[in-house]
């Protein structure tokens, strides 16, 4: 849907005129054998179409902008697609926790308990999404301090005590990092 | 160790994953993320584009099993492969939810694209979206609900869903080659600077905030784009993160259904309609005795098996004279067309032996019918083919037991490689043609 090239190219027109032909198939299927329905499934056909442009990307967008100022820069990738795979959880899973249809009598179908299903699998998503980002994070740290080779003083773990004291020595102060490394 | 210097060091790796601003910023096309680019619309579309056409191709498929034109014959071998077909079909639609959801963000901007229309070929293609945006939701919704069998509209729901999958490939056939030159050159490797529209010039000012610590996202597109463009130009590790995200997205929502067919994940599947160990005898139900007002006096003592039409010698036999010809066990599928399938051992009479105590011509057409008085499934074809298959059996148990009313007592149908509601139930007559 981005901008198009202002000349189509060669199998453009080829292309229309068979994907035309495809939506005809369908629409004269449609005719013969749904006739009476139309409206119904033109309600749905449109109102699917108006509700994912008008309503859903919007309010992603809006739940998006409205977290992002509270949730930690470094956490919010990961929360994005955490949010992303609960609203599809939730979605998909709406008429299951609300019992909407079903067939009475046959247990078979839809065994589960699905609010628990729903909640273990949101939990499981976060979970999930938690441990990314804090290992992204713990590798972009180690990443930013391999990116400083001139200062060789972290280029092991340290203890924090062990760290501040390497830092109150100042700059050069190997020695301590250098007999440290060889008692081990 | 590292031993590399900073320069060494990707910018994106330094910068690691910065946030992103999905927002938007009024009607006209000011979307702040970075996120809306081309090339992430590429890679969605891709997926897209094989999960429609994976989907398409199963249902026809399936379509085509249950309603066969003349020219069309459905193998009664591999036993398991409409479980394999129509599983994909479910599972890959299912899947399709987050990626279109997550496509449509991406591409927003462009919704609102000014002007609307800049050329005839243009016009078509937004014309040819509705066919294509609203049938892909059509049939992921009417979809899903169908496995959930809710159905909160008034069309007949095979039929509709079949009908609009042609109006949506249609539709993903015209956006494919608008689409094509375009998506080749936003995924072709090496061409860092396809995060924009090719046909669109590169904004001056196009978000370089990026560079630096990365905490601060670019708060709008560039004013100097024609509005509506997809301008994002997020580095390589923000645009993995998100693509990630919708795929992990798409794997949850899979990982949380897929278990009704793929048997060892039916523990984590705790979202799946059906679980395929849940049931009578072990085994699901999709339409119960009940429901086909098939009710005991139907199949006690005056229950009788016929075999009529084009037969040397009709018959017509008790469940103990049945039970009494050879039997043959055979352990098959039962895989539904709303995605679930299970396995089991099922023995009973081959329909063929049958048919050949009935002295039927071998290649005749055969049609099952059901004690079940009404609805669309009571009778079923079974193909030359089929008829043919040892493994085509008229059971009698399952998994050992007698079958139980809702497995079809006292003698059903079940064959290799056919979908579940042509494994007829409450089987009263074989007819021969």
């Amino acid at each position: 849907m981005t901008a198009p090239p202002h000349r189509p190219g060669p199998a453009f027109w080829p292309a229309v005129a068979a994907g035309s032909a495809l939506v005809i198939v369908g629409l004269r299927s449609l005719w013969q054998e749904q006739r009476e329905n139309l409206r119904s499934i033109g309600t749905w056909f449109v109102g699917g179409a108006l509700a994912l442009d008008l309503l859903l990307v919007p309010l992603a967008a809006g739940v998006g902008l409205g977290l992002r100022r509270v949730v930690p820069a470094w956490a919010w990738p990961a929360a994005r697609s955490a949010l992303l795979a609960t609203a599809a959880l939730a979605g998909f899973a709406y008429p299951l926790v609300t019992d909407r249809g079903g067939q009475p009598g046959n247990p078979t179908l839809r065994p589960r308990d699905y609010d628990r299903g729903l909640l273990v699998a949101v939990a499981a998503v976060w979970l999930t999404a938690a441990v990314v980002a804090a290992a992204a994070r713990a590798a972009r740290v180690r990443s930013d301090r391999d990116a400083r080779p001139a200062d060789t003083r972290f280029d092991r773990d340290v203890s924090a005590a062990e760290s501040a004291q390497i830092l109150r020595q100042g700059p050069g102060a190997t020695s301590a990092d250098e007999g440290g490394r060889a008692q081990r | 160790m590292n031993d590399r210097t900073p320069e060494q060091v990707s910018p994106d790796r330094r910068r690691g994953p910065s946030p992103a601003a999905p927002s938007i910023g009024g009607v006209g096309g000011r979307y702040a993320s970075h996120l809306h680019d081309t090339k992430s619309a590429a890679v969605l579309g891709i997926s897209l584009g094989i999960a429609f056409t994976v989907c398409f191709a199963t249902g026809l498929l399936s379509h085509g099993i249950q309603h066969p034109p003349s020219w069309f014959t459905w193998p009664s071998r591999p036993a398991g492969l409409y479980r394999v077909t129509q599983g994909l079909h479910v599972a890959t639609g299912i899947a399709s939810i987050p990626l279109l959801v997550a496509k449509l963000w991406v591409v927003a901007p462009s919704f609102w694209a000014k002007p609307p229309v800049r050329s005839a070929a243009h016009a078509v293609e937004r014309a040819m979206l509705l066919p294509l945006v609203g049938g892909g939701a059509f049939l992921l919704v009417s979809g899903t609900f169908n496995t959930f069998q809710f159905y909160p509209w008034e069309f007949f729901f095979t039929r509709a869903h079949y009908a609009v999958a042609w109006i949506t490939i249609g539709g993903l056939v015209v956006h494919v080659a608008a689409k094509a030159a375009l998506t080749r050159s936003a995924v072709r490797p090496g061409h860092p600077s396809t995060a924009t529209s090719p046909t669109s010039p590169t904004s001056p000012t196009s978000p370089t905030s990026l560079e630096g610590d990365g905490t601060v996202p670019p708060r709008a597109a560039p004013l100097a784009q024609p509005a509506g463009e997809l301008v994002g130009q997020p580095s390589s590790t923000d645009r993995r993160w998100f693509l990630g995200g919708v795929a992990a997205a798409s794997g949850a929502l899979t990982l949380a259904t897929v278990g009704q067919t793929v048997g060892p994940l039916r523990a984590v599947s705790v979202l799946a309609p059906r679980d395929p160990a849940v049931g009578p005898q072990g085994i699901p139900v999709n339409k119960t005795a009940r429901s086909a007002r098939v009710t005991p006096d139907l199949t006690g003592d005056a229950y009788r098996l016929r075999v009529t039409g084009r037969v040397g010698r009709p018959l017509e036999l008790t469940l103990a004279e049945l039970a009494a010809l050879p039997q043959r066990e055979a352990t098959l599928p039962i895989a539904c067309v709303e995605g679930w399938s299970a396995s089991a051992t099922w023995r009973g009479v081959p329909l063929r032996d049958l048919l050949a105590l009935a002295d039927a011509r071998p290649e005749s057409e055969i049609t099952l019918q059901s004690l079940q008085g009404r609805g669309l499934f009571r009778a079923s074809v079974v193909s030359a083919a089929h008829a043919d298959d040892p493994d085509t059996l008229l059971a009698l148990t399952l998994n050992g037991e007698v079958l139980a009313p809702d497995h079809g007592y006292p003698v059903r149908l079940i064959g290799p490689n056919r979908p579940g509601v042509m494994q007829t139930k409450w089987v009263s007559e074989v007819q021969v043609r």
